[in-house]
């Protein structure tokens, strides 16, 4: 097998040759394209929950306040006692579980939303340490002190050091944090040491009345889980939590993306695929359909003493070759998409229960998203199928012009001219 | 007493109800001009294919240097062809892609490096009188022209035997007359065997055996032992 002689016979059927590596080209970047579209999606679906690192949030639906007074639970929640915690701690696959404790605070005519941090693990909202932007955050051993969101602060012209009251309780101001940071989930205008906010919640009449509170309860787990386990352990927490439970996964945010998403998400390796098997198809059609136009030259190698396994070898490697071009010529396609798509963002909105403020204040029902980069990447998976698939089409090709060109014989061929 | 080069022995051929070679005998010795008469449609070009084995006979045998050719394995026929047997067609059957000096290496190419059959066919290029147009294609000469490079492609693998089915069929007289004088002196310079079909009389009255088919069977040979 010659290259030369390959490159030869593709440059001198332009035309042909074009066909088939455009074919091969345009599949790969249907395939590939679609997969890196999916798959940015689906990346940025789980921003919001990695920003806090947790693959799963759980929390139980309770009853509405019966007044807006002092310190109450938001209706998205209510009490998960000791015991219930620990069972969600021993769920297979659980690698670290965060207990928080949201609540609302009803002081001077005004809402202070306020969340009680377990500060012993680094999953859920103790990554906001990352976002201080003056003073520290809270850590192990704290009580009695807060760290507050940078814009409440700012509003309400606090600074480090200053005390303020929480449920009539004071705190010092220990830091201030950027709270977008954290994807807008769990947002507060206040985080306090968890065992301070248990404190006040389990002293408010208003929480009293509505939940059977005891001590040591919370209201919401931030759960990592292993990833390979992800599914089944927010289907177990659901089922410990009971029917009011309300378990959020990134899945809980694909059904918010839309429907090119989800069209996507479920056709996209269909379409991909058919794209590929065209674009194979087609290449199939170049290739024997060049060979039809070199009857001639094929029975006249035959007479002068090319064996069937050269003429496999010229065949399959010219077949190979095109693909090869047209899979380069892909790939290269399917990186300048991924480029485009790197240049968008997508809104992910944030369900109301994972930061939830009374909808009758200022922005209450405001619908809270982030705009998440589509950092979408070619997998590695991916393009290996691309190229084994193309290469099995271009050998398959080649094999079957070679199957026909065999049957070329050069006496019937001079005959006919 | 010459070598005996080729012996086909009972060649039997038929297309339908048509007998195209019909218990054909036939030698060729070492280095021996034979040219091949016939009308047309008697079965020179079948004959012809026969014995270089693109096609197979439906009876009979050939024996190439005492060897029994194995007409059921089309590969060992290729491999027999490039190493023995060199190819002229009225038509010249060149490869409208590639150049003079490719086409002439083509039936190196599967067994040499591109190197070593490019040398050769540039040096068969230069004996038949191309060597100023190695890089033309087929397209861009002339009829003469391109029977030369067809030649050239024969000749590259140095064949004990040339066949070549009616030549100048495609030619002027004059450019015709040029060709059949290129055999003469590639015969008298390499030795080699050479089977000529030929419509021409005095070109058959030049060689050294004239076998005259009629009807696929061999009407009269004259010049045996010449
Ligand atoms: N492949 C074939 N199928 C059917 N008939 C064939 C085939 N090849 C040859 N023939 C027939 O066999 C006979 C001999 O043909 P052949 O081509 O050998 O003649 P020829 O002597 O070479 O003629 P010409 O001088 O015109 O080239 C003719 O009758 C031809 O029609
Ligand atoms: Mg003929």
């Amino acid at each position: 097998m010659k290259l030369w002689l390959i490159a030869t016979e593709l440059a001198r059927r332009p035309r042909r040759t074009l066909t088939g590596v455009i074919s091969v080209a345009l599949g790969v970047a249907i395939f590939l394209g679609l997969q890196a579209y999916g798959a940015g999606y689906r990346a940025a679906a789980r921003e919001p929950l990695s920003l806090i690192g947790s693959d799963v949030v759980a929390q139980r639906q309770g009853d509405r306040p019966a007044s807006f007074e002092n310190v109450v639970f938001p209706h998205s929640t209510s009490p998960v006692h000791v015991e219930e915690v620990e069972r969600v701690r021993a769920v297979p696959g659980v690698e670290a579980v965060a207990a928080a404790m949201f609540f609302w605070s009803f002081q001077d005519e005004e809402l202070l939303v306020g969340l009680g941090i377990d500060t012993t693990t680094d999953v859920g909202p103790n990554k906001l340490a990352a976002g201080v932007t003056q003073g520290r955050f809270l850590t192990p051993g704290d009580h009695d002190v807060a760290v507050l969101d940078n814009s409440y602060a700012e509003q309400h012209k606090i600074t480090l050091g200053d005390r303020i009251s929480v449920a009539g309780s004071p705190f010092e101001v220990i830091g201030t944090v950027d709270t977008s940071r954290a994807g807008q989930v769990a947002n507060a205008n206040v985080y306090l040491p968890l065992a301070d906010s248990q404190r006040l919640v389990e002293a408010s009449p208003g929480v009293r009345s509505v939940h059977d509170i005891r001590p040591g309860d919370v209201n919401v787990l931030f759960v990592r889980a292993n990833p390979a386990r992800g599914p089944a352990v927010a289907d177990d927490i659901k089922a410990l939590l009971g029917s009011e439970a309300i378990v959020t996964t990134p899945q809980s945010f694909d059904q918010v993306l839309g429907p090119s998403f989800v069209i996507i998400d479920r056709f996209g390796l269909i379409i991909g695929f058919v794209a590929l098997l065209l674009a194979a198809a087609s290449l199939l059609r170049v290739v024997l359909s060049t060979l039809r136009q070199r009857r001639r030259d094929i029975a006249v190698l035959r007479a002068v003493g090319w064996t069937r396994s050269s003429l496999r070898a010229q065949l399959v490697g010219e077949s190979v070759a095109l693909t090869f071009v047209g899979l380069a010529s892909g790939l290269l396609l399917s990186l300048i998409t991924v480029w485009l798509l790197s240049q968008t963002s997508v809104s992910i909105p944030i369900p109301w229960e994972l930061s939830p403020t009374p909808h009758f204040v200022a922005n209450g029902a405001k619908q809270l998203a982030i705009d998440v980069p589509l950092r979408s990447t070619l997998e590695l998976l991916s393009i290996g199928l691309v190229l084994a698939i193309g290469l099995l089409a271009a050998v398959t090709a080649g094999l079957a012009a070679s199957r026909r060109a065999a049957r070329i014989k050069p006496s019937e061929v001079w005959r006919v001219d | 007493m010459s070598t005996e080069l080729l012996r086909a022995t009972g060649l039997r051929k038929r297309f339908g109800g048509v007998v195209a070679v019909d218990s054909i005998d036939l030698h060729i010795n070492e280095a021996e001009f034979v040219a091949i008469v016939g009308r047309s449609g008697s079965g020179k070009s079948t004959l012809l294919n026969l014995i270089a084995g693109l096609d197979l006979p439906d009876e009979g045998e050939i024996r190439f240097a005492g060897e029994l050719l194995r007409a059921n394995d089309e590969d060992a026929l290729a491999d027999w062809r490039a190493e023995h047997v060199g190819l002229v067609f009225q038509a010249f059957h060149l490869i409208p892609t590639l150049s003079a000096l490719d086409n002439a290496a083509v039936p190196l190419l599967p067994r040499r490096s591109t190197e070593a059959a490019r040398a050769a066919a540039r040096e068969r290029l230069d004996q038949v009188g191309l060597g100023n147009r190695v890089t033309h294609r087929p397209a861009q000469l002339s009829g003469g022209e391109q029977q030369r490079v067809a030649i050239a492609r024969a000749l590259v693998g140095n064949p004990k035997l040339l066949l070549a089915d009616e030549p100048t069929g495609n030619l002027d007289t004059k450019t015709g007359k040029e060709i059949l004088d290129l055999f003469a002196r590639l015969r008298a310079d390499t030795g080699t065997a050479t089977v000529l079909i030929t419509h021409d009389e005095n070109v058959a009255a030049a060689a050294d055996r004239r076998i005259s088919i009629q009807d696929g069977k061999v009407l009269a040979e004259a010049g045996e032992g010449k």
